[in-house]
């Protein structure tokens, strides 16, 4: 889970400052469509996924050690 | 220049019918069974629609200023509880719409 | 305006207007079965606490492209946002992210491990057969009008009147794809029906759950734009509202009404409605 946060945290932080970039500087037409179509997706999924609940720590070896295997 | 005030209504909208949806449901803790006309959610939805929707009638504050806050007056009772805030909201539409038509027909 | 300046604003409006939409769709269908329904905001509010619930990803997911897959919806309706509303482009490259917006719904079912996912994955495909009506819709527009952008669109109605008098049975296949990408209990749309759980977004739960209903919101709020706009032709702000919420409550009425049909029905159904609207059109134009 750390590790899905790390990453998370520097996606965030590249997103923000591309779009602010894009935001700022105003560069030609075709690279705000690209930053756009790529870092506003990105920043959405990162924010959430920062932002998300996470279980605690003693259910965690339960989670991973007994999975559901039911059928 | 249009677009960005309609983001401000748009989420003046959205934050006044949360807080009409938990303002309610402290209020009432049954759903809607009795047909009780709520004088502030009336006096509420009068204001808000008539700011709105007539917002030129007051030149002295700008115009989106006073939209917003008649969006965020009628999101708080339209967004009440289901069942409630029905008679009131169309009521405050009603006199809203009124003094619209008298004000674009005498002008 | 800046350009991405403008690409965010109508970005976050498309989102809030979407899922303010569904939320009215939803308390139309309850009124027309007699009960109070949910507040309008409720798709909204459930949209807002999904993405805040933690997610997982299982174990039988075909890693990374059970989230990649994801943020290929977000973007090709970022894409569309683009076209649409801030630079009145092509409408072709619309129909090009219809066609991508199938592939993802395919896709995201087979991305994940779950039958439900699979079988909504399988149905997706069988449902292509339903976009039949786009590239017809797209052909009448060029023959009535003799362009295919939505600018020159726009200046034609201007000119002649709304296409949607002129050209209404384009409009009825127009509609008829619309329903079957409505969210809530629509006749035509297999892929996410309850006898499949979700489809292909049983799977994406918490966190990607969320990202997937605002990209199903900025989905809606375009479909009613497209539509207004090119049947239409350019209204103003309050225009548009009214136009959408119009839309959304017609649609709410089809779908409290309407049975879902079994996937053999609704795509025979699509095919027959498309087949009487491009006959009929390309008669009323050149009879």
């Amino acid at each position: 889970m750390d590790k899905l946060k790390g990453v998370s945290w520097i996606i965030f932080i590249i997103s923000v400052f591309a779009i602010i970039y894009a935001l700022i500087f105003n560069p030609a037409d075709w690279i705000v469509y690209a930053i756009s179509l790529v870092f506003i997706p990105l920043s959405v999924l990162s924010l959430g996924l920062i932002s998300m609940a996470q279980g605690t720590k003693e259910d965690e070896e339960d989670k991973t050690k007994e999975p559901f295997i039911g059928y | 220049m249009d677009n960005h005030l309609y983001l401000i209504y748009i989420l003046s909208f959205v934050i006044g019918s949360i807080l009409g949806l938990l303002l309610s449901y402290k209020k009432y803790s049954e759903p809607f069974i009795i047909n009780k006309i709520d004088v502030l959610a009336l006096i509420m939805a009068i204001i808000g629609w008539v700011l709105a929707l007539n917002a030129q009638l007051i030149p002295a504050i700008p115009e989106f200023i006073t939209v917003t806050v008649g969006v965020f007056l009628f999101a708080m009772v339209f967004g009440m509880r289901p069942g409630y805030g029905r008679y009131e909201t169309v009521i405050g539409f009603a006199v809203a719409g009124i003094i619209w038509i008298l004000r674009t027909v005498l002008l | 305006m800046n350009l991405m300046a403008e690409i965010l604003l109508n970005v976050l409006i498309a989102f809030f207007i979407g899922s303010l939409l569904f939320g009215l769709q939803r308390k139309v269908m309850a009124r027309i079965q007699m009960r109070p329904g949910p507040p309008i905001i409720q798709h909204l509010l459930h949209t807002l606490k999904f993405f805040i619930k933690e997610t997982v990803f299982p174990k039988t997911a075909a890693m990374p492209f059970y989230v990649v897959i994801t943020l290929i919806l977000m973007a090709i309706w970022v894409a569309a946002v683009i076209i649409g509303p801030v630079t009145h482009g092509p409408l072709l490259l619309l129909f090009a992210i219809f066609a991508i917006h199938k592939i993802v719904e395919h896709n995201a079912g087979s991305s994940s491990g779950s039958p439900y996912g699979k079988l909504s994955c399988v149905r997706a495909v069988f449902s292509a057969a339903a976009e039949l009506p786009l590239f017809a819709v797209l052909i009448i527009i060029y023959l009535k009008t003799g362009t295919m952008d939505l600018a020159g669109i726009i200046a034609y109605q201007d000119a002649h009147g709304a296409l949607l008098l002129s050209i209404p049975l384009t409009a009825l296949m127009f509609i008829v794809l619309i329903i079957s990408k409505s969210y809530y209990f629509s006749p035509f749309n297999i892929t996410l029906a309850k006898d499949i759980i979700s489809g292909f977004e049983t799977e994406h739960f918490g966190t990607l759950r969320g990202f997937i209903m605002m990209s199903e919101s900025i989905t809606w709020y375009m479909l009613v734009w497209i539509f207004l706009t090119v049947f239409i032709g350019g209204l103003s702000p309050i225009g548009y509202l009214i136009g959408m919420v119009i839309v959304t409550a017609v649609i709410g009425l089809i779908n409290a009404i309407t049975p879902i049909l079994n996937p053999n029905h609704s795509v025979m159904a699509e095919v027959t409605l498309a087949f009487i609207g491009i006959v009929g059109s390309i008669a009323m134009i050149y009879i």
